[in-house]
């Protein structure tokens, strides 16, 4: 293999191989990362065995294809650290040469053979969706995930097809996001997945147009997600899912409409006050609009007032200002805030796209 | 069926004995109180085959008279009371009349006594059950008092008297009893014609503890007075190091009489939990000193139990003085190297031990910075401990840190360019007039002003946690995080029902628990300081708790069971690395805790080992 490669581009590449890549692993040669010259460009491919990435590097010349498998941390930190614009990569065996304007790395690597093939999209996607309404659709729900939770199911955001709408839901079981968007191409039937959240938040930082298209395949067990440089694959998380039609509400009958940026630095200003074992934002609803309050034992307490048209009876309610600014943060404006009694969930809506359910903290 | 009959007096002294004469120590006893009343200032106890053989008991009191000598081995006789009303307030140590007539029964006796001002003495011995005498003799000032072939005519008892070491064992817990209760009479024990111990007069009590206990027992014990509503109560308690695996050690005297005390242990024992092991008890010396009206000693001959008027009140105002002086103190135990007592070196060693000592203060500096580096670049450093430096400097939201976390994946610099001063890596951490290090991912070291202390890091934010909790719970029940999704719990019948019958206990707890079918339990509030914490988990092993046998208490001792769980759920853990915030955050807190020097179960948080300590181990004090 002998090839000249763009580094900023190469660079991004590693980095994207890099979030795949298992810090630890009883099988180091997981911990590598696949380099394959060919025609069309520079293809890298990284596997934990349950998570996949086969990133392609157009910005290169490929004089000689070829394949090396080196550690991906090391090529990555040669890659990240040089001055040059471009270096050359080389294979000679199992080595694979690094060189720039003033250095030379040899990198000992190890068979090719070793590595475990990774799933690829086969057949027609499901979806082609675009890449900013895809991640519009992640980044408000990824949040709300589990992460640890021993009700396995949960620690993903579950994925419903339905036509070309596309449904994202995920919750930690004390709150609940669920966001929408649409799909510019469907076919099949309606499906679900369970996607775990390490795929997600790989799609994430891969540097794609927002009106680039996305193909979208689902299948038993995995799930591919293909942009035009790069393809994501992952195993589903198995298990059943909540029935999440359930624990929202339909009867909430106060009703605020404040305005999303005033809120959320109200909440983060009330969160200023409070510690772990007093974790909970007090928020008054009144005619006057919305007062927030906390107190931290031995520290302080808040008030932050915020305008804001109500007419329902006053109520008081509390909640962990953490949850509040997760779902603020991503909501989008026009928010409407529902509340019913203090032990009962709150909802917030952003029109007919996002809805967030979230439990109160009870406070003394 | 045999006639009712009177006993004969003989046998009425022999189940007197019975009751109050168990072995020789109960002899001594006895003899001890009988020379107090008589105002000795001076008493010498001598025994021969652990007082199995003899027991003989000298002091220098009043004497009896020649003419009572037979009534002193009467029953029912006695000088020290005369009518009901003095029962009512007793201020001697007996007062039953029985002692000495009791011993002579089981006994061979022989009492040699002369007053005050009276030209000759007398001398009075009952064997067999005899009385001969009084006849005329020479004798000093005082009484004594001969108990010869103990148990001679009661061969139950005298098969149980264990070996002549361990009588005289028990012997020794009775004269300290009393050295301790009156340190102002001179006390001489010796065994087998051995002289065991000299005490002479003195005020010092803490000197009397010494001379039983040891010095090293002795030295550490924290004073203690207070006197309220009536109630003198003094003494010293020793630090919770020093506790013992036998509540033997727990010395309580009211108005100069050892007592065993329940009210009085309870309190002791309340005012050291979470201060030291459940299995260890703490060592107190406690003299109480109150009106004789207040409490009634007549309960048991050998008068070791009293009835309080107002127990509650002795209990409470004991719990409160000891409470109080414990949170008062630093109860940071030392470590105490051991190692021989340094010797003196010759001259010209010391000489050169000096110039060395000299160039060592000069040279401190620099030696100090290159030390740090050391530390910087060697194996407290985070890559050498396999983890990753993102995950180890992660979200740990239990410790609260003032400031995000630093990044402590920088690598470590080189030697050249590490400042001298030990706070580049973020292990070194300036806290203030302290710094801290982390070894082990378990323990932490940081300067103090004697010295260095050397922290158990799971241990202090267990304890830190467990202040927190109990302090909230005062103001209310916990923040509890209501849960979207209940969470379902299996438990046993025995725990569905511990569940139903503590719904207030968790309720304070900030869970709420529902029955949500045959032996399943949902959980629909959670506190919020557990966040991280497996709900199914705590639910489990919370009902565990509950349902262990004895475990019937009073409700505050099961809220603090379960606090304990919660903190120590919540706490790092041994092996978990610590970020500089983390540590500094901690060691903050340590101040503001109350008992920071041990964790809830009471194993200790915090070792101290002091500049003086250290530079005896490097040999640098003279």
């Amino acid at each position: 293999m002998k090839a000249i490669c763009d580094r900023v581009m190469l660079n991004d590449a590693l980095n994207a191989a890099l979030t795949v890549t298992p810090t630890r692993t009883p099988k180091p040669i997981l911990q590598c990362v696949r380099v394959t010259a060919e025609k069309a460009g520079l293809i890298l491919t990284a596997y934990d065995q349950e998570l996949g990435l086969r990133y392609r590097v157009k910005e290169v010349e490929v004089s000689k294809p070829g394949e090396v498998l080196v550690m991906a941390d090391r090529l990555a930190a040669i890659v990240r650290d040089s001055p040059d614009e471009t270096l050359a990569l080389e294979t000679d065996g199992s080595t694979c040469h690094v060189r720039g304007a003033d250095s030379h790395f040899q990198i000992y690597g190890q068979d090719v053979r070793e590595f475990p093939p990774v799933p690829d999209l086969e057949g027609e996607p499901d979806l082609k969706i675009q890449a900013g309404a895809l991640r519009s659709g992640i980044e408000r729900t990824i949040f709300a995930a589990a992460r640890e939770s021993t009700r396995y199911a949960i620690n993903g955001v579950l994925w419903e097809k339905r036509g070309k709408r596309l449904q994202f839901i995920a919750t930690d079981g004390r709150r609940l996001a669920k966001a929408a968007a649409s799909a510019d191409k469907a076919v099949g039937s309606d499906a679900e997945a369970i996607v775990p959240s390490k795929a997600m938040s790989t799609f994430l930082r891969l540097h794609v147009a927002p009106d680039e298209l996305i193909d979208v395949k689902m299948t038993a067990n995995q799930i591919i997600l293909r942009s035009d440089r790069a393809t994501i694959s992952s195993v589903l998380l198995e298990g059943h899912f909540p029935d999440y039609e359930k624990v929202v509400p339909t009867d909430c009958d106060k009703k605020i409409e404040p305005d999303a940026a005033e809120f959320l630095s109200a909440v983060k200003r009330a969160a200023l006050l409070t510690n772990e074992e007093s974790k909970g934002v007090r928020i008054a609803l009144s005619s006057d609009g919305i007062v927030f309050s906390s107190r931290a034992p031995q520290q302080g307490e808040a008030t932050i007032r915020l305008a804001a048209k109500y007419s329902g009876p006053a109520m008081e309610i509390g909640f962990n200002p953490t949850f509040l600014m997760d779902a603020l943060k991503v909501c989008g404006e026009n928010i409407v805030f529902e509340l019913k009694e203090p032990n009962k969930p709150g909802i917030l809506r952003c029109g007919t796209e996002f809805l967030y359910v979230v439990m109160p903290v009870n406070l003394s | 069926m045999s006639n009712i009959r009177r006993l004969d007096p003989d046998l009425v002294n022999k189940i007197a004995a019975g009751e109050v004469i168990e072995r020789p120590a109960s002899v001594v006893k006895e003899l001890i109180e009988n020379s107090l009343d008589a105002g000795a200032r001076r008493i010498e106890i001598e025994l021969v085959d652990g007082g199995a053989s003899l027991i003989r008991v000298t002091d220098d009191g009043a004497g009896i008279a020649a003419d009572e000598l037979p009534l002193a081995v009467a029953p029912h006789a006695t000088s020290k009371i005369a009518t009901v009303e003095d029962l009512m307030r007793v201020e001697t140590m007996g007062f039953r009349g029985e002692a000495l007539a009791s011993i002579a029964s089981v006994s061979h006796v022989r009492v040699v006594s002369r007053p005050n001002g009276v030209e000759a003495g007398a001398e009075l011995s009952v064997v067999d059950g005899r009385v001969e005498g009084p006849h005329p003799c020479a004798a000093p000032v005082g009484t004594t008092v001969d108990v010869r072939n103990l148990f001679y005519n009661v061969p139950a008892r005298r098969k149980f008297l264990r070996g002549a070491g361990t009588e005289a064992a028990h012997v020794t817990e009775q004269i300290a009893r009393v050295a301790l209760a009156c340190p102002n009479v001179a006390l001489r024990q010796s065994h087998q014609g051995r002289v065991l111990r000299h005490l002479p007069a003195s005020a010092d009590r803490r000197a009397r503890i010494a001379d039983f206990y040891g010095p090293e027992l002795a030295a550490d014990l924290i004073p203690l007075r207070r006197q309220e509503r009536g109630l003198l109560l003094e003494g010293w308690l020793a630090p919770p190091a020093s506790a013992r695996v036998t509540p033997k050690w727990q010395y309580v005297f009211l108005n100069g009489r050892y007592i065993a005390d329940r009210f009085v242990r309870y309190a002791v024992r309340e005012a050291f939990r979470g201060l030291i092991e459940p299995s260890r008890h703490p060592v107190v010396f406690l003299f109480l000193a109150t009106d004789p009206q207040a409490f009634d000693v007549n309960v048991h001959p050998t008068k070791i139990e009293v009835r309080w008027r107002d127990a509650g009140l002795v209990q409470s105002q004991v719990l409160a003085v000891l409470r109080e002086t414990l949170l008062s103190r630093d109860l940071t135990p030392a470590l105490r190297p051991s190692m021989p007592a340094p010797q003196a070196l010759p001259p010209r060693q010391e000489a050169v031990r000096e110039a060395i000592a000299d160039y060592l203060r000069r040279a401190t500096p620099t030696l100090r910075g290159a030390a740090s580096l050391d530390v910087a670049t060697g194996p407290g450093a985070a890559g050498e401990s396999g983890l990753p430096p993102a995950a180890v400097s992660g979200d740990r939201s239990s410790v609260p840190a003032t400031a995000p976390s630093p990044d402590v994946s920088a690598p470590a610099q080189p030697v050249d360019s590490a400042p001298a001063a030990p706070a580049g890596d973020g292990r070194w951490i300036d806290a203030g007039p302290s710094a801290a290090l982390q070894f082990h991912n378990t323990y932490l070291v940081a300067e103090s002003s004697d010295g260095l202390i050397i922290i158990d890091q799971h241990a202090l934010h267990e304890r830190v946690l467990y202040e927190q909790f109990r302090e909230r719970l005062v103001s209310g029940p916990l923040e509890s995080q209501r849960l979207l999704i209940p969470e379902t719990v299996e438990v046993s019948s025995e725990q569905m029902s511990a569940a139903e019958q503590h719904r207030g206990l968790f309720a304070r707890l900030g869970v709420e628990l529902d029955a949500f079918g045959p032996n399943v339990l949902a959980v629909q509030a959670f506190p919020v300081a557990l966040s991280r914490m497996n709900v199914a988990e705590f639910v489990r092993d919370a009902l565990d708790r509950l349902v262990e046998p004895g475990q019937q208490e009073h409700p505050e001792t099961l809220i603090h069971a379960l606090l304990d769980m919660m903190a120590c759920k919540a706490a790092v853990k041994a092996g978990d690395p610590l970020s500089a915030e983390e540590i500094q955050s901690l060691l903050a807190q340590r101040h503001l805790v109350d008992r920071s020097s041990n964790c809830p179960h009471g194993r200790p948080t915090t070792l101290r080992l002091t500049i003086h300590d250290l530079e005896r181990q490097f040999k640098r004090s003279t």
